[in-house]
C-alpha cells in the first residue's frame, strides 16, 4: 500500500530533524518551535496509546492532539520577517507538513516557490502539493523546471502529473510521458518513477477523468447483490474505504 | 472521514447522489463499524482484506481511496488519499448542480 502524506503527516513532521543552522537567531527559533511541537506530539501518542476505549481514544483526542494549524502559523509568523532566509526554508517546509490542505499550508508554498526553489530539502513537501490547490501546482511546475537536482525535478512532474490529472489529463499524460523519457532511472518509494509514470499511464485508460467507470458488481455487507449501475443518474461518490 | 461522510449523506438526501463504499474490512470488523458509527450508506464487501477483487480490478494504490463519477457514469475526479470534506463537498455540489442544469 502506498503511503498517504495525511496518515503519515505526523510521523514525517516528528522524522525531520532540522539541520543545523549555527547560531542564527531564526534558526534557534524554529528549533524551539519544532522541539514544542514534538513534545507535544509524543505526549498525544502517549496519552493516546494509554487508552483502550474508542470513546476515551476520542476524548484524548480531542484534548491532546496538537493544533497542528496553529503550529503552523507559528512557522510561518517566525519567518514573517526574513523569508528568504535559507533557515526560513525548514520552518516553511514543517508549516506545509502540518497544514498542507489549510491557509496557512497554502502560504506557506508560496513563501517556498518564491525563494526556495533551489533548496534540496524541498523534496520533504513533495508528496503535499497535489492536496494544496494553486499554490501546489505552481511550486510543483517551479520545481519540475528549476528543481536542485534530477530528482527534484523528477518528483515535482510526476506531483505536477497528479495535479493535472483531473482538470488537464492531456498535459498530466504529456507531463507522465516526459518522466518516462527522462527520469525513469530515479528511484521513488519502491520503485522508480518510470515504473510509477508508466503504471500511471495505463491505470488512466481504464480509470482515469473523463473515462466511462468500469461496472462494479458485488454484494453489499448483508450479501443483497447490487451494481453501479444501479445508481446512474446519479451523482456517486466511490470510497475504497476500511475501518482502520 | 466517518463525520463528514454522516453530514454529506446527510446533507445531500433528497438529492441526485449516492455515496458507495468499497469495503476491504474482514465481515466481523465491518459490521461493528457500521453499528459504531451509525454508517448509513450502503458498500460492497470486497472480501475481507486489501486485495479483494474489486480493488484488484480498479488498481487501488492506496487508502482510502475515492472516485467521483457524473449521473452519466463518467469518471470526474479521484483521489488517492481524501482531498478533506471541503474539496470533496465542492466537487459533489458541482456535479449535482450540473445535472439540475441539465447538462
Amino acid at each position: 500500500m502506498k503511503q498517504l502524506p495525511f496518515i503519515l503527516g505526523f510521523a514525517t513532521t516528528l522524522a525531520l530533524a532540522a539541520p543545523a543552522f549555527g547560531q542564527d537567531a531564526l534558526a534557534d527559533k524554529v528549533k524551539a518551535i519544532q522541539k514544542e511541537y514534538q513534545a507535544a506530539a509524543t505526549e498525544y501518542s502517549t496519552a493516546i496509546r494509554a487508552v483502550k476505549l474508542n470513546e476515551d481514544r476520542a476524548a484524548v483526542a480531542k484534548e491532546k492532539m496538537p493544533d497542528r494549524a496553529k503550529f503552523a502559523a507559528r512557522y510561518l509568523e517566525a519567518v514573517s520577517g526574513a523569508p528568504a532566509d535559507p533557515a526560513a526554508a525548514e520552518a516553511l517546509i514543517q508549516a506545509v507538513t502540518l497544514d498542507f490542505r489549510g491557509s496557512t499550508g497554502a502560504k506557506a508554498i508560496a513563501l517556498l516557490a518564491a525563494h526556495h526553489v533551489s533548496n534540496p530539502r524541498i523534496t520533504n513537501v513533495m508528496t503535499y502539493l497535489p492536496y494544496t490547490g494553486e499554490a501546489g501546482e505552481k511550486l510543483a511546475r517551479a520545481l519540475s523546471e528549476k528543481g536542485a537536482d534530477r530528482d527534484v525535478r523528477g518528483k515535482a512532474s510526476m506531483a505536477l502529473a497528479k495535479i493535472l490529472k483531473d482538470t488537464n489529463p492531456a498535459e498530466a499524460e504529456n507531463t507522465l510521458k516526459l518522466i518516462i523519457e527522462k527520469y525513469a532511472d530515479v528511484s521513488a518509494g519502491r520503485g522508480t518513477l518510470g515504473e510509477q509514470a508508466q503504471k500511471d499511464i495505463d491505470h488512466a485508460k481504464k480509470f482515469g477523468t473523463g473515462k466511462p467507470a468500469p461496472e462494479i458488481a458485488g454484494q453489499d455487507i448483508d450479501g443483497k447483490d447490487f451494481k453501479l449501475s444501479d445508481y446512474r443518474g446519479k451523482v456517486v461518490m466511490i470510497d475504497f474505504w476500511g475501518d482502520w | 472521514m466517518y463525520p463528514h461522510e454522516r453530514s454529506l449523506v446527510a446533507r445531500m438526501q433528497g438529492k441526485p447522489f449516492a455515496l458507495i463504499g468499497v469495503n476491504s474490512d474482514p465481515k466481523e470488523k465491518v459490521v461493528d463499524a457500521i453499528k459504531r458509527e451509525n454508517i448509513t450508506w450502503r458498500s460492497f464487501w470486497d472480501g475481507g482484506n486489501t486485495r479483494g477483487p474489486i480493488a484488484t480490478e480498479w488498481q487501488v494504490q492506496g487508502w482510502p481511496t475515492m472516485y467521483l463519477i457524473d449521473h452519466k457514469g463518467v469518471i470526474r475526479k479521484s483521489y488517492v488519499g481524501s482531498p478533506g470534506g471541503e474539496v470533496l463537498d465542492r466537487e459533489i455540489d458541482a456535479l449535482v448542480k450540473a445535472i439540475e442544469a441539465g447538462k
